[in-house]
């Protein structure tokens, strides 16, 4: 158990240190699935400004939970050009359900399906809910996972800072 | 075990860590997620004489992931080092990769692919390590697409791992088919309208027995039209699909009725199936309606001879579609979600919704059974005729028992308030889980089936206080009845529970409790206690604690009894935005928890510590 530990810290130490290079996304390739049956890439997304990205499933409660603060900050950001995108990791048999919810809801936000996970391994995400937020030029300036009540605020305080810089 | 894992870990994490070290220095964009998942533990199950076994419950994974990106190329590498992961195969290197080129509207990958269809009628690939399951194929796919039209193609080979039945408590799939697809869709769009063509191709091929390695393939033809409309508070969509499947060499199936000793011959060559499903949202003002619906008739057969396994007249591992049954997230209603055979179902889901500012309220209605209702005819000799059906093509669901219905009625409530949230949903469940008899003659009867009733409550609040800190409560309380019933002109009525007081006498119905207390503070920490309790005895289960590990040991003043009872403590620790470590010590009740539309049993974990710890690059 010891060796583990100390392995583990090792390991993650060297990642942790290693890592100061920042880097863009808005040249790659990412195109998401809007449940509307748009599609709408990546770049397109941050030529009107910065990106909110989170994802998410219908099984997902803290996910849910914070969508619902997520559409409170699209609506109070919309018009500084900031995007909030949730990404649903449903497989195709929860689909409807997951569709349904998004319209119950009646979110502002945009909302995409990911049923293969393609964007989901794009951008290494291992739990649920990740969010990470994009500045204009496409780096990732604020990336966490799990939701825990009050993280909103941290996701709108780091929001405002992006704008205020850019 | 330890210094395995120890030893494959330095051995064969180099390889990752050189590759991350050249990305370091070099002009290649990547991003990464390294996570350590550890847990050891025992569990205690009885031996057929009723003594109690202990046993060791370990696990130890690395998981890599490591995406690569060029200006129009990406490639995905996933390492796993795993003795023994929680649940699948060992793995030591690497498990998934994938190579993507994209330019303009083209796109190829070679490696491991994943694609969805339609409603999932004819394909849904995913790969979930929660339940050990990767229906992926190892090979290529091209995509050419405008904004009017675009064609895919797609070829591999899988041999896709999966457990004969729920109720194995192992942690290996103990059944494979090797499978080779190719499959292609073309699709157009029109305003609001969408339509896809689909046709697949696959091969499955599967051992016959479990005593030798007799083999047979089977070869499905898949076709399916898929047609979307959305526009403004309007959408719907629905899918037709058609399948033939035939089997080479043919399966042959004899079974002799004991009490005429006459044989029955089935010969298993060929079989056909159809499947329809539908689902539409409307929203008009705060409110919002939605209905499902769904018709698979792709191999319809008698009670017993669903229960056959393998079957491949089936649905293949590359058809996962649309389910109309509910799925909640609270732990005690994820225990008793239906399963929905694919095979052969109807259904339909209806909901309703009102939305204010801050709150929502949703009521949901489930209902499905069988294609077909099933009798037995009994002679003058009370001797039972083979299984027939009384009704059939009905595109209602069927309440009779015979059709193994399933209903689940819910409300769901949620408010946010200023500084609190809350959460309650009533769930109502019945089901008939297994048919074993219904048996007519002019003059009598006989029913006997498994059946399953739940009412579920879970509630869940929570407060934040000013400073950021959280204080989160969640009850669940659930009762359940569940055993078999006996219907008879003969006898009566009859019901034989699967519960029992400490005395062996039994109930009628269990009541469970899940109780969470936890404290928070957001952005950087969590902890929850959770106690789960049950008032009775499950007849065959393990119901007392035949270790009472020390967090037990604290709050045992608290209760009467540690039987039945299952106490733990999660931590939660984030160090930063991409490092997050979260430990769990206690014990789990285990049992049926179901994931992807499938269940599965999970064996108690009691004395168990699980650590997590995961770290993102980007």
């Amino acid at each position: 158990m010891y060796r583990l530990l100390i392995t583990s810290s090792f390991i993650l130490l060297l990642l942790s240190v290693s890592f100061p290079k920042e880097k863009n996304y808005r040249s790659q390739n990412i195109e998401f699935d809007l449940h509307n049956g748009k599609k709408i890439n990546l770049t397109d997304l941050l030529d009107e400004g910065p990106l909110v990205l989170q994802f998410w499933a219908t099984w997902c409660a803290p996910c849910k939970k914070e969508m619902f603060y997520l559409d409170k900050i699209q609506k109070k950001f919309k018009n500084k050009g900031v995007n909030v995108l949730c990404v649903n990791t449903d497989k195709i048999k929860s689909i409807p359900k997951a569709k349904a919810f998004i319209k119950q809801k009646r979110y502002d936000m945009l909302v995409a399906l990911d049923p293969s996970l393609s964007v989901y391994r794009k951008l290494s995400i291992a739990l649920m809910p990740t969010l990470m937020i994009f500045d204009k030029d496409g780096n990732i300036v604020f990336r966490k996972e799990g939701y825990i009540s009050g993280d909103e605020l941290e996701i709108e305080k780091n929001v405002e800072v992006i704008l205020s810089n850019s | 075990m330890l210094k395995s894992f120890y030893l494959t870990l330095n051995q064969k994490s180099l390889f990752s860590i050189i590759i991350l070290s050249n990305l370091i220095f070099g002009n290649i964009n990547y991003n990464s997620t390294f996570s350590t998942n550890y847990g050891e533990g025992f569990t205690f199950e009885k031996n057929i004489l009723g003594e109690v076994a202990k046993k060791n419950y370990n696990y130890s994974q690395i998981l890599h992931d490591l995406n690569i990106y060029g200006d129009y190329w990406n490639i995905f590498l996933q390492f796993d080092y795993s003795q023994p992961p929680e649940i699948g195969l060992n793995s030591n290197g690497l498990k998934r990769y994938n190579y993507n080129f994209q330019k303009d509207k083209f796109s190829a990958s070679i490696g491991d692919i994943y694609s969805s269809w339609g409603k999932g009628l004819v394909l849904s690939q995913y790969n979930d390590d929660d339940i050990a399951y990767d229906n992926g194929v190892r090979g290529v796919k091209l995509l050419l697409s405008n904004d009017k039209f675009d064609m895919e193609f797609l070829s591999g080979n899988k041999e896709v791992f999966t457990f004969s039945s729920p109720n194995i408590a192992s942690r290996i799939p103990d059944f494979s088919t090797k499978n080779n697809i190719v499959g292609f869709k073309i699709g157009s769009k029109l305003n609001s309208f969408h339509l896809d063509l689909m046709t697949l191709k696959s091969n499955e091929k599967f051992l016959t027995n479990s005593f030798n390695n007799d083999s047979s393939i089977a070869t499905n033809n898949l076709n399916s039209i898929y047609v979307e409309y959305n526009k403004g508070d309007l959408d719907f969509s629905f899918e037709i699909a058609r399948k033939h499947t035939s089997i080479n060499p043919s399966l042959i199936l004899t079974s002799i009725n004991l009490e005429t000793l006459e044989r029955d011959t089935l010969i298993r060559g060929n079989s056909n199936g159809l499947g329809f499903a539908f689902s539409s949202n409307y929203v008009f003002g705060n409110f919002s309606t939605s209905i499902d619906y769904i018709y698979y008739d792709f191999f319809s057969s008698s009670p017993t001879f669903r229960n056959y396994f393998p079957l491949p007249e089936g649905v293949t591992q590359f058809q996962k579609p649309m389910i109309i049954n509910q799925e909640h997230s609270s732990e005690l209603l994820n225990r008793i979600t239906h399963l929905q055979d694919n095979n052969d179902v109807v259904g339909l889901n209806l909901s309703l919704s009102h939305i204010g500012d801050s709150h929502s309220i949703k009521f949901n209605s489930s209902m499905s059974s069988k294609t077909e209702e099933w009798y037995r005819s009994v002679n003058e000799n009370m001797i039972s005729s083979s299984w027939k059906t009384s009704r059939n093509n009905y595109l209602i669901p069927s309440v009779d028992f015979s059709s193994n219905p399933y209903k689940e009625n819910s409300i769901i409530f949620e408010n946010f308030f200023a500084n609190a949230y809350l959460n309650v949903t009533i769930s109502h469940l019945e089901e008939v889980k297994i048919l074993f008899e219904n048996d007519k003659s002019q003059t009598s009867f006989t029913k006997r089936y498994e059946f399953l009733k739940a009412l579920t409550i879970p509630l869940s609040y929570e407060y934040n206080f000013k400073s950021n800190y959280n204080l989160l409560f969640d009850i669940t309380y659930q009762n359940i009845e569940r055993g078999i019933k006996n219907k008879s002109s003969q006898f009566g009525y009859n019901y034989i529970s699967s519960y029992a007081d400490v005395d062996g006498n039994l109930v009628d119905s269990q009541d469970s409790y899940a109780i969470k207390v936890g404290f928070s503070n957001a952005s950087k920490w969590s902890i929850n206690f959770s106690i789960e309790k049950d008032r009775y005895d499950e007849i065959g289960g393990l119901s007392e604690n035949v270790e009472i590990n020390p967090l037990e040991k604290f709050f045992e003043p608290f209760f009467n009894t540690l039987d039945r009872t299952w106490i733990a403590l999660e931590y939660v620790q984030r160090f930063d935005n991409n490092l997050r470590l979260s430990i769990f010590y206690g014990s789990n009740k285990g049992g049926y928890s179901c994931a992807n539309g499938v269940c599965r049993y999970y064996p108690g974990f009691s004395d168990g510590l699980r650590f997590q710890l995961t770290k993102s690059i980007f």
